[in-house]
């Protein structure tokens, strides 16, 4: 078994995705296709090239020694389509705007990057997430297993649309499952993100009769997951589930430059107010057992 | 240009010779003061006209120059200004349009210290001049001491009838007045407003950027006796210290140094006791509290912390620093503290230390220490060595670079050391009355300890320059570094590329890796080894620190540099990233492996911090703190600001009347800042603003 992973990011002092002060991993490659998602990076399984024409100095009519002398003629023509991956791979773009999403990292990496850590996390009740992208889809129990035998939480950041397998393969090294909730219609969901909500259910079944600890994420967005009907499944399916931790936020825009650096068209979502928020976390503390929490970026 | 400077001689000669160079030069900076430190010659000049009938001239012709002081600031309290405001709790009226007649005297005036106000609180003036006045055999020194003591007499029998005729209604004040701080204090009451007599006293004699000390210590004994005498409440307290700070505040304009602001008025609260047991109270959250209720940006708080800290004190304080007003600064006891005592300060005496005007640890009551006394900048010797093109055709790989910059370093420092050896500084018999000094004044080596701080600036640039180096002769194999010393010598110019690559690319000072720490070591290590084998002229020792204000002023000085940055930009502020901003753990963790132990003199760690992004996370930025001090940060100052209000302000700052950001190392109304200030911070806080919601 390949006993590295794929990553896009980093993120150290990560505050939202479990309790304490965090270290994040953002994996690449996931099933489906949320027209909202803010990570598009994460959505292949292979390392993608990125190009930001604005930050690019070529572009903007500079010399740059660093670029691929191949490249600098069709850049200047706006040609953007022949770039490789080995060749970006080696150019060290002064400004960032031309590079790849995506890199390899050993356990023995791991591990050093998490021992310098370590503290934050142990005074702090932190650790480490692995999100993404979708965490279940790559072999991350090698790494799950170093975390914990140096003794530190461990959480997964996870859509759950993965073969039921995947997930019981690395329940016993995970403490804290944080699992989207989108869509909970079947059609709808399969037409719109492209997800089996059957493997979905199965899955939280699973985690919810093993009495895991769940964290349930509600993307707030207008017109996929905030609607009325949408709403009534929730509510159905917090009680079903008997899920006490419920995170809603707003779905918002910061990944419009990712879009634009793969060259992906963004779609533009409303931000939802302060005030639409307050009024979905009443309605879903009112109506079930839950704790409702927002966030906020 | 020579006719300018031969009027300018001129002019320096007259008033030399009627006496009046020191009191046209102090009036001057007054004036421009009096404008909020414009530099336009107009204003000032208008200020000047203004202001005129304010100016209470004493004059002394006393040769002796101990002997001078000491009778010049008796004229001073026989002669300031008297003023009260309607219901004020205390009377404090430092008179700053104090002028003095007598010979030019290019000698440096003491400033960036902080008294031990037990001193006058367990004693009292009257007994500390019968100390004196008892001695077998008296000086000229002893003599002035008296005499500063018969000054100090006469302004209090001036206050005492000035309140009979302005507040008759007003007895109390009267009573208190007629106690300290000429006898020992008794009450809260009478501590604060013995401390506030004694300190207006400090400012109206010329000295500048006057600490308050460690009041939480201070003033508890005189709060527990009067909660147990049943004579005041908690509550009451709380008023009491807040018309204390409220007066302190009184004279900002004209407190402040070199921009409005910067007043050295330093409150330290907390810290550890000689036991080592934490000795916070009920005065160290008392004083927050106050702080967070009245928005002042000065006086400010410095927190002495430990791992002992409690839970309280944390909480309330980083309630206080979410206020955004700058402060509290943290500094961690369990780092100072040792780097004290191995640089030669007793024990009995480290567990008092408070802050010279911004970090630089200062020991009150015991010391002349000047903790700020020059700035080195680490990037000049680079420059220097960039500048000849003679060195740099003989670099042949990196390590040679390296060497010949340590070498240069040298020279650099011993060059700095050879000015300061020159400084003389004006005799205080007040401050040698209030420092305990022995025998002889405290300009002269009077008191117990007499180190030399120096500060320094651009060791952020530096390291970033070598690390840039490196990368830069193995991409090239080994080149000559003559096509970067043309590329720096013409600003980037037609070499933007090379310039972003520096600036963003590679590892930065201020990542957690252990070849970043060991070159920003090293630096250090070399600097302080220098400076430990010489002695200043008083006898004292040289102390290193990484924090400065200068980092604006160098970096205008400073040609192109290897790190990316321009000529005349800013250099990087204390120990942050040079250029790019961001994450702080990293930061955190190279800040706490630095060798604190033989660099202590003002080491902050600065960072940008979002005010709605704290408030969210606020017990995993405690953790966070907790965390860096426990491994061994030393200082710790946070700007915590709101990136849209700021870009809002930059535009239009007089809409934003109380936004107060911190500076290099107090706390600023926005508006008041000059514009490069200005938008340096908010280009900071930009920064931060990316990097933390980027993901």
């Amino acid at each position: 078994m390949n006993s590295t992973l794929l990553l896009t990011d980093i993120q150290r002092f990560s505050v939202y995705d479990g309790p304490g002060i965090r270290t994040t991993f953002f994996l690449k490659g996931c099933l489906l296709r949320c027209p909202w998602c803010s990570n598009p990076e994460t959505q292949s399984y292979e390392p993608e090239v990125f190009f930001l024409a604005d930050k690019c100095l070529i572009n903007k009519g500079i010399n740059c020694s660093f670029c691929n002398p191949n490249y600098i003629q069709n850049i200047r023509l706006k040609v953007l389509n022949n770039f490789s991956i080995s060749d970006v791979s080696k150019i060290s773009c002064p400004t960032k705007a031309l590079g790849v999403y995506g890199y390899e990292l050993k356990v023995s990496d791991f591990i050093k990057i998490v021992k310098k850590d370590y503290d934050y996390f142990i005074n702090s009740g932190g650790g480490i997430t692995f999100s993404g992208g979708e965490p279940l889809l790559q072999n991350i129990i090698p790494f799950l297993k170093a975390g914990k035998s140096m003794g530190i939480h461990t959480a997964i950041e996870s859509s759950l649309f993965v073969p039921i397998e995947n997930l019981r393969k690395v329940m016993e090294f995970v403490d804290l499952f944080i699992v989207d909730v989108k869509i909970l219609s079947y059609d709808e969901c399969k037409k719109i993100i492209g997800g089996d909500l059957r493997v979905y259910l199965e899955n939280i079944d699973l985690l919810s009769r093993q009495r895991k600890n769940i964290i349930v994420r509600f993307p707030m967005v207008k017109g996929y997951t905030f609607t009325e009907k949408n709403l009534q499944l929730l509510i159905k399916f917090i009680k079903d589930f008997e899920l006490s931790q419920i995170e809603v936020f707003s779905v918002h825009n910061l990944g419009q430059t990712k879009y634009k650096a793969l060259g992906k068209k963004h779609q533009v979502f409303d931000v939802i107010n302060d005030s639409e928020l307050e009024m979905l976390s009443k309605l879903v503390e009112k109506e079930t057992n839950s704790q409702v929490k927002i966030l906020k970026h | 240009m020579n006719i300018k400077r031969m009027v300018k001689y001129v002019i320096k000669f007259i008033l030399d010779s009627l006496y009046m160079f020191e009191a046209a030069k102090k009036y001057y900076i007054l004036c421009k003061k009096d404008c909020g430190f414009v530099k336009d010659r107009k204003k000032i000049l208008v200020s000047a006209l203004k202001n005129i009938h304010n100016i209470v001239f004493v004059k002394c012709k006393a040769k002796h120059p101990v002997m001078r002081e000491g009778i010049l600031f008796k004229e001073i309290c026989k002669k300031a200004r008297l003023h009260i405001d309607d219901n004020s709790t205390f009377i404090y009226y430092p008179d700053f349009y104090i002028l003095k007649i007598m010979a030019n005297d290019t000698s440096m005036i003491l400033g960036n210290i902080t008294i031990n106000y037990n001193i006058v609180l367990d004693k009292g003036i009257i007994a500390l001049k019968k100390e004196i006045e008892s001695l077998p055999f008296k000086n000229d020194y002893d003599n002035a001491l008296i005499t500063v003591c018969e000054g100090i007499e006469i302004y209090i029998t001036r206050l005492i009838s000035f309140l009979e005729n302005n507040c008759p209604k007003d007895r109390d004040l009267a009573n208190i007045i007629a106690r300290v701080p000429l006898y020992p204090a008794k009450s809260l009451k009478e501590a604060l407003q013995s401390i506030l007599l004694i300190n207006s006293l400090i400012w109206m004699n010329d000295h500048s950027l006057v600490g308050l000390g460690r009041l939480d210590q201070v003033l508890y004994p005189y709060y527990i006796k009067d909660i147990n005498d049943g004579i005041l409440s908690r509550e009451e307290a709380e008023i009491l210290i807040s018309s204390f700070i409220e007066t302190l505040h009184k004279g900002f304009k004209y407190k402040s140094n070199t921009l409005l602001g910067d007043t050295g008025q330093v409150i330290v609260l907390g810290g550890i006791d000689y036991c080592g047991e934490q000795c916070d109270n009920e005065l160290t959250l008392i004083f927050m509290k106050v702080m967070k209720k009245l928005k002042l940006p000065d006086p400010k708080i410095v927190l002495r912390i430990s791992s002992k800290t409690s839970e309280d004190v944390w909480r309330e304080a980083m309630d206080l620093l979410n206020e955004g007003l700058g402060y509290p600064l943290f500094s961690n006891d369990d780092v100072i503290i040792p780097a004290l005592i191995e640089h030669g300060y007793d024990n009995i005496d480290v567990y008092n230390y408070v802050v010279s005007a911004c970090w630089e640890p200062h020991i009150a009551g015991v010391s002349l220490d000047q903790n700020n006394i020059c700035i080195l900048n680490f990037l000049t010797p680079l420059q220097n060595i960039f500048r000849t093109k003679e060195t740099i055709i003989t670099v042949r790989c990196f390590d040679d670079l390296f060497n010949i910059y340590l070498n240069e370093l040298d020279k650099y420092v011993i060059n700095t050391l050879k000015h300061i050896e020159s400084i003389k500084f004006r005799p205080s018999p007040l401050l040698s009355l209030l420092t305990s000094c022995n025998g002889k004044d405290i300009a002269y080596g009077g008191a117990k300890y007499n180190n030399l701080g120096i500060l320094s600036v651009g060791i952020s640039n530096v390291v970033d320059s070598f690390l840039n180096i490196m990368r830069y002769m193995e991409r090239n194999n080994n080149t000559s570094l003559m096509k970067l010393q043309e590329i720096l010598m013409n600003n980037y110019e037609g070499y933007e590329d090379l310039m972003y690559d520096f600036k963003m690319n590679g590892l930065k000072f201020g990542n957690d890796d252990e070849s970043v720490l060991k070159i920003t070591n090293i630096l250090i290590d070399h600097v302080s080894r220098i400076l430990r084998n010489y002695t200043n002229s008083l006898g004292g020792k040289y102390k290193l620190g990484l924090s400065s204000p200068a980092f604006l002023e160098h970096g205008k000085q400073n040609d192109a540099s290897p790190d990316g940055r321009k000529k005349g930009e800013p250099l990087g502020i204390h120990i942050s990233f040079a250029h790019k901003e961001g994450d702080y753990i990293s930061l955190f963790n190279f800040s706490s492996q630095l060798n604190y132990q033989i660099a202590f003199n003002g080491v902050v760690t600065d960072v940008v911090i979002d005010s709605g992004f704290l408030r969210r996370n606020f017990n995993n930025f405690i953790c966070l703190f907790k965390t860096f001090f426990l491994k061994g940060g030393a200082q710790l100052q946070c700007n915590v600001l709101d990136y849209k209000t700021l870009s809002d302000a930059l535009k239009n700052p007089e809409v934003f009347p109380n936004l107060i950001v911190r500076v290099w190392g107090f706390s600023a109304y926005f508006k008041d800042l000059p514009r490069e200030y200005q938008v340096f911070i908010v280009e900071r806080a930009r920064q931060y603003e990316l990097d933390t919601f980027t993901n």
